[in-house]
C-alpha cells in the first residue's frame, strides 16, 4: 500500500497533508489524482471547504483508512472479533457526531457532499435522521430553525392529510 | 502577551513575549534590530500586516495572545494592504457600533497563552470554538456579577458566529452589579450599509436570571416574532467559566472535563439561540442562510427523508412548503417506506398500473395501528379475568 502523502488546501488558506489512501476516500480527490496527475509539490485546492471543517473531514478519513486496512489483514477474524470492531467504529463515530454542533454538522455535510465522501454523507444523514424521528413538527421546526410558510388555511389541509400520522 | 513568530521560509516556530504596547515595528525590531525596515510580517502568509499609524499596537489590530506571526526578509513574499479592523471602521463610519476595547488592559492577557495550548491538546486540535472565551477576555468590562459572566459568555458565542453588537437607540453596552436584567442588540457587519439605522434588521437577546438560571430569551426584531429561549444554570457552568478564565490553576486532566463543559455551554448556546437567530435574521434581511436544514440541495433532503420512519415522513410534509411539496410529489419515496416496513402486506396487483402508495402506507398504517390497539385491549382483558 502506497504511503504517499497529498497536500489539501481549505478555501482560507489552510494546508492539510495526509495519506493518499485516506484522500482517495474522497471520489473527486481521488479523481484528481488518478486524471491530473497531482503534482507532489502543489497542494489541491478545495473552494468549498473551510479549513475546521476540513479538518473534521480528514480526521473521519484517517480513521477509517485503518479501518479498512484491517479488514484486509484479518480477513479470518471471527464474528466476535468482527462485532467488536464495529462497535469501536460505532462508537467512534457516535463520539465523533457528537462533539459537533448543528452548524458544523451542516457544514460537514456539505463539504462531505461536495468532495463525494459517500459513508461520510451516510453517516451525517443517518445522524440528522435520528435527530428528526419520534419528534413532532413543532420540535422539528425548532430544532433546524425552518420556518412555518402556510397559510392558516394550508395548514389545516395538511394536518388532516396526513392526520393518519398524528394517531 | 506571547506571540509565535515562523519564518515563511521554514516552520521553525519561536515563542516571543511582547509588552502590551508593542507595536509592529517594535516587533520588527526585536526581529531584527539591526534592520527593521527589512523584516516583513504577515498574519496568513499572503497579506503584509500593516498599521494605519506607527502608533498602532498590536492589539489594536487584532492580534492576541498566542496568535501565529510570520515574517520574512524578502518583501516579495507578502502583499501589501493596511489591516482594517471591521469593527473599528463601521463603528467609525455610523457610531453605532460599540466595543470594548479600552478594557482590555484591565485584564490580564498572559493567562491566555497556557489556555490555549491546554484546550488545543485536550481537544485534540479537532475544534476551535472554545476559543470563543477569548473573547471574553477581550470584552469583559471588569465587573464580575455572575449574570454578567453569563451574558460575556453569550455575547462571545454571538461575536463568533458573525453577529455584530448594534445600538439602535440610547441603549448603552454596559454592565453593572446593580442590573437585574440586560438586553442586547445584535446585527449582521452586511447589514450596515446605510446611515438610516432604523431599517436595519436586528436581532434581541436579554438576559433575566431566575433562582439558580439565567434565562436567555432571543428574538428577531424586537419582541415575539420566533422567539427563543435557553436556560443555564449557573451553578454548572459559571465555575467551568471561572475556571477557564483563570485556567493556570487547572490541571491537564481537569482540563479535559472543562474543555466537554466549556464545548457543551458552547453548542446549547449556539444551538438553541445564536444559529436560530442567525437563521431568521439572514431569512428576514434576504442574505444567504448559514448551512442549515433548509439550505441543502434537494437530493441531500431526500436521503434524510428516505432514512425515516414513514409515519416521520408525513410529518415532515407538515413543516413547510417545500418538504410538502417533495414528500408529497414522490410515489417511489412511499413505495420504499411500503416495502420497508410492511413487506408482508405488500401486494404487486399486475395490471393496477398506478398505485398511490402514500395512500397505501396510511392504510396499512391504520390497520397497524387498530391491530396493536386491540392486542393492547385483549391482554387488558386477559389481565381483567385473572384479577
Amino acid at each position: 500500500m502506497s504511503s504517499n502523502m497529498i497536500m489539501l488546501k481549505s478555501s482560507d488558506g489552510a494546508s492539510f497533508e495526509i495519506e493518499e489512501a485516506a484522500a482517495r476516500k474522497s471520489k473527486i480527490i481521488a479523481n484528481m489524482i488518478e486524471v491530473e496527475c497531482v503534482d507532489e509539490d502543489k497542494a489541491i485546492p478545495l473552494q468549498n471547504v473551510t479549513g475546521n471543517i476540513l479538518a473534521l473531514v480528514i480526521e473521519y478519513c484517517n480513521k477509517h483508512i485503518v479501518d479498512d486496512d484491517d479488514d484486509v489483514a484479518t480477513e479470518e477474524a471471527s464474528e466476535e472479533e468482527e462485532e467488536a470492531k464495529k462497535k469501536k467504529v460505532d462508537d467512534w463515530e457516535a463520539e465523533f457526531m457528537n462533539s459537533m454542533s448543528l452548524e458544523t454538522m451542516f457544514e460537514l455535510l456539505l463539504a462531505a457532499n461536495y468532495l463525494n465522501i459517500k459513508s461520510l454523507i451516510d453517516l451525517v444523514c443517518q445522524t440528522i435522521a435520528n435527530n428528526i424521528k419520534d419528534k413532532t413538527p413543532e420540535e422539528v421546526r425548532k430544532i433546524f430553525s425552518i420556518e412555518n410558510d402556510f397559510t392558516p388555511e394550508e395548514e389545516e389541509e395538511i394536518r388532516k392529510e396526513n392526520a393518519w400520522a398524528f394517531g | 502577551m506571547k506571540l509565535r513568530l515562523r519564518r515563511y521560509e521554514n516552520t521553525k516556530t519561536l515563542e516571543l513575549e511582547v509588552a502590551d504596547t508593542c507595536t509592529l515595528h517594535d516587533l520588527r525590531q526585536q526581529i531584527n534590530a539591526s534592520a527593521p525596515f527589512s523584516v516583513y510580517l504577515s498574519l496568513n502568509r499572503e497579506d503584509e500586516l500593516l498599521a494605519p499609524s506607527p502608533e498602532n499596537t498590536l492589539r489594536s489590530l487584532g492580534i492576541t495572545s498566542g496568535d501565529l506571526v510570520y515574517y520574512s526578509l524578502d518583501h516579495s513574499n507578502f502583499d501589501a494592504s493596511v489591516q482594517e479592523n471591521t469593527l473599528a471602521f463601521l463603528r467609525e463610519k455610523h457610531q453605532i457600533l460599540e466595543t470594548e476595547e479600552s478594557t482590555w488592559e484591565d485584564w490580564g492577557m498572559d493567562g491566555l497563552g497556557p489556555m490555549d495550548v491546554e484546550l488545543a491538546v485536550a481537544g485534540n486540535k479537532k475544534l476551535s470554538e472554545p476559543f470563543f472565551l477569548k473573547h471574553i477576555l477581550l470584552e469583559k468590562s471588569g465587573d464580575t456579577s455572575e449574570l454578567t459572566t453569563i451574558a460575556m459568555s453569550v455575547h462571545a458565542v454571538m461575536l463568533e458566529s458573525g453577529f455584530v453588537l448594534f445600538n439602535h437607540d440610547s441603549d448603552k453596552f454596559r454592565f453593572s452589579n446593580e442590573l437585574l436584567s440586560v438586553s442586547l442588540k445584535y446585527t449582521l457587519p452586511e447589514k450596515i450599509t446605510s446611515k438610516e439605522t432604523n431599517t436595519i434588521e436586528y436581532v434581541t437577546v436579554n438576559f433575566q436570571p431566575l433562582s439558580y438560571m439565567v434565562i436567555v430569551y432571543g428574538s428577531v426584531g424586537g419582541f415575539g416574532y420566533s422567539r427563543r429561549r435557553v436556560s443555564i444554570d449557573k451553578s454548572r457552568f459559571l465555575p467551568v467559566i471561572d475556571l477557564v478564565m483563570n485556567t493556570l490553576k487547572s490541571d491537564k486532566e481537569g482540563s479535559s472535563s472543562i474543555y466537554n463543559d466549556v464545548l457543551m455551554f458552547w453548542r446549547m448556546v449556539k444551538d438553541g439561540i445564536v444559529i436560530p437567530l442567525l437563521i431568521g435574521l439572514c431569512d428576514e434581511a434576504g442574505l444567504e442562510l448559514p448551512p442549515c436544514f433548509m439550505r441543502l440541495p434537494t437530493d441531500l433532503k431526500m436521503k434524510i427523508l428516505e432514512l425515516l420512519p414513514g409515519v416521520s415522513v408525513a410529518k415532515m410534509a407538515c413543516l413547510c412548503r417545500e418538504l410538502r411539496s417533495l414528500v408529497a410529489s414522490n410515489n417511489d419515496l412511499w413505495k420504499q417506506k411500503c416495502l420497508e416496513e410492511f413487506k408482508n402486506r405488500v401486494v404487486i396487483q399486475l395490471g393496477v398500473l398506478s398505485v398511490d402508495w402514500k395512500e397505501q402506507f396510511a392504510a396499512f398504517w391504520r390497520k397497524h395501528q387498530q391491530e396493536r390497539l386491540s392486542i393492547q385491549h385483549r391482554q387488558f382483558l386477559c389481565y381483567d379475568l385473572f384479577i
